[in-house]
């Protein structure tokens, strides 16, 4: 019986990390496809301003897919900021492993497309390199957490920064 | 024409195992075993020697097989009246002692000897007696497939909540996904030419919603996926775990019966 008490308990901590992955994944899949629908600038700014700029409209959408990505990480803080330190902990470490390999998925994507931009690649290996740290520093993780805020939370910074030089190059 | 055969001094029928005793009386018989010699007649080795109310019935005898196995190959009759008849089967066991009849540590043997014409349910239970060994080896093999079964049972109704879990996650999963397909897409699409989006650059920008969605939306089927998986190995393992204990239960009981 107790070893029926463990499993019950395990499968409960493991169904909950799951549901809240799953619900992270589902939101910033919901929040991508409502920025469409909602007209948001970053989407549709960079598609008049560079409609005959191949290389600016393509480091806008990566711009955009990227923060995309990373915005994975503050929707999911939000979802378990209710929860007690120790399902947070269980819970962030199982998420940081499915981020990682929708990264993963991402970055097979990416290194296959000859005409990508390395920024993009450097950035995803950038916010893989900071959740693998993250991962197998488990317990002591917790001096992990700002290095992986900035790798995740830089992008769109960068993003900007390598816009501006293109465009004052162009000019 | 049957044949006639002294054992002791009463003359027995005899007729060869294979063909079919019309006889229906009552009587002793005896399974037996032809034995021929060169310059004299043939005689026989009694295997088995017992009463019966119907000699055609024999062919059900509980020992039928194992007499012939055994060696026999005929079987004699005498008809002969209630009274008597178990004098007759005592003293001809004394005289011969058929081999079958010795065999003492198979005590149910003692009441094949008054064989009688089974009803139905005595034939069943004569076989019972029979196959008792088998059945009871088969037995104990259905009572640990039940107890698994149960057991498995058991468990699926205490996961039952992780199993809808489960199901559900899967179900929202696909309807997710056609939605997106069949509506989300095309609703998209539709505002960005509204937008007077360069057709081009909405192309582009489709085609990577389009990627961007569907890795996420894999990822998450992979993730519940798993969790079926584990479900399914929790529910396995246990029950394998339940069955070998079950086994080993059985294992000692029957050493202990020992």
């Amino acid at each position: 019986m107790p070893n029926l008490i463990t499993l019950a308990k395990r499968l409960m901590l493991n169904k909950k990390a799951e549901f809240v992955t799953l619900q992270a994944l589902k939101q910033c899949r919901a929040n991508m496809v409502q920025d469409f629908l909602s007209h948001n600038t970053e989407i549709y700014k960079p598609s008049y301003k560079y409609e005959n700029s191949p290389v600016m409209l393509k480091l806008a959408r990566e711009k955009y897919f990227i923060t995309w990505l990373s915005s994975h990480w503050q929707v999911f803080n939000h979802i378990v900021a209710q929860f007690s330190c120790e399902e947070q902990r269980l819970v962030e470490n199982i998420f940081a492993r499915v981020f990682l390999e929708l990264l993963s998925k991402w970055s097979i994507v990416k290194t296959t497309d000859y005409t990508q931009l390395d920024l993009s690649r450097a950035l995803v290996e950038d916010m893989q390199t900071a959740l693998n740290r993250f991962i197998q520093a488990g317990e002591n993780a917790e001096n992990l957490h700002n290095i992986l805020e900035v790798a995740l939370e830089k992008n769109s910074v960068l993003f900007n920064r390598r816009i501006k030089q293109l465009s004052e190059e162009k000019l | 024409m049957a044949g006639i055969y002294h054992w002791n001094k009463y003359a027995f029928v005899v007729l060869t195992m294979s063909q079919e005793c019309q006889s229906k009386n009552a009587g002793v018989f005896v399974f037996a075993g032809e034995k021929t010699y060169l310059w004299s007649p043939p005689s026989f080795i009694p295997y088995f020697i017992g009463e019966t109310n119907n000699f055609q019935a024999l062919k059900n005898h509980p020992l039928w097989i194992t007499a012939k196995k055994r060696g026999a190959t005929h079987l004699h009759t005498l008809t002969i009246g209630e009274i008597g008849r178990k004098s007759l089967v005592e003293k001809l066991i004394k005289i011969y002692t058929p081999a079958l009849n010795q065999i003492k540590q198979f005590k149910k043997f003692e009441q094949f000897e008054q064989f009688t014409q089974p009803t139905p349910m005595e034939a069943t239970m004569s076989n019972d007696v029979h196959i008792s060994e088998q059945l009871s080896e088969t037995k104990s093999k259905l009572e640990l497939l039940y107890q698994y079964e149960k057991h498995y049972l058991g468990l699926i109704k205490e996961y039952k909540e992780e199993i809808k879990f489960a199901n559900t996650l899967q179900e929202d999963l696909r309807r997710e996904r056609t939605q997106f397909f069949t509506q989300t897409l095309k609703d998209v699409i539709q505002t960005m030419n509204v937008a007077q989006v360069d057709n081009a650059v909405s192309a582009q920008w489709i085609q990577e919603l389009v990627g961007s969605y569907t890795k996420s939306i894999d990822l998450s089927g992979d993730l519940a996926k798993t969790h079926v998986i584990e479900i399914l190995s929790i529910l396995t393992g246990e029950s394998k775990r339940e069955a070998s204990s079950a086994q080993l239960d059985n294992i000692s009981k029957k050493a202990d019966v020992k």
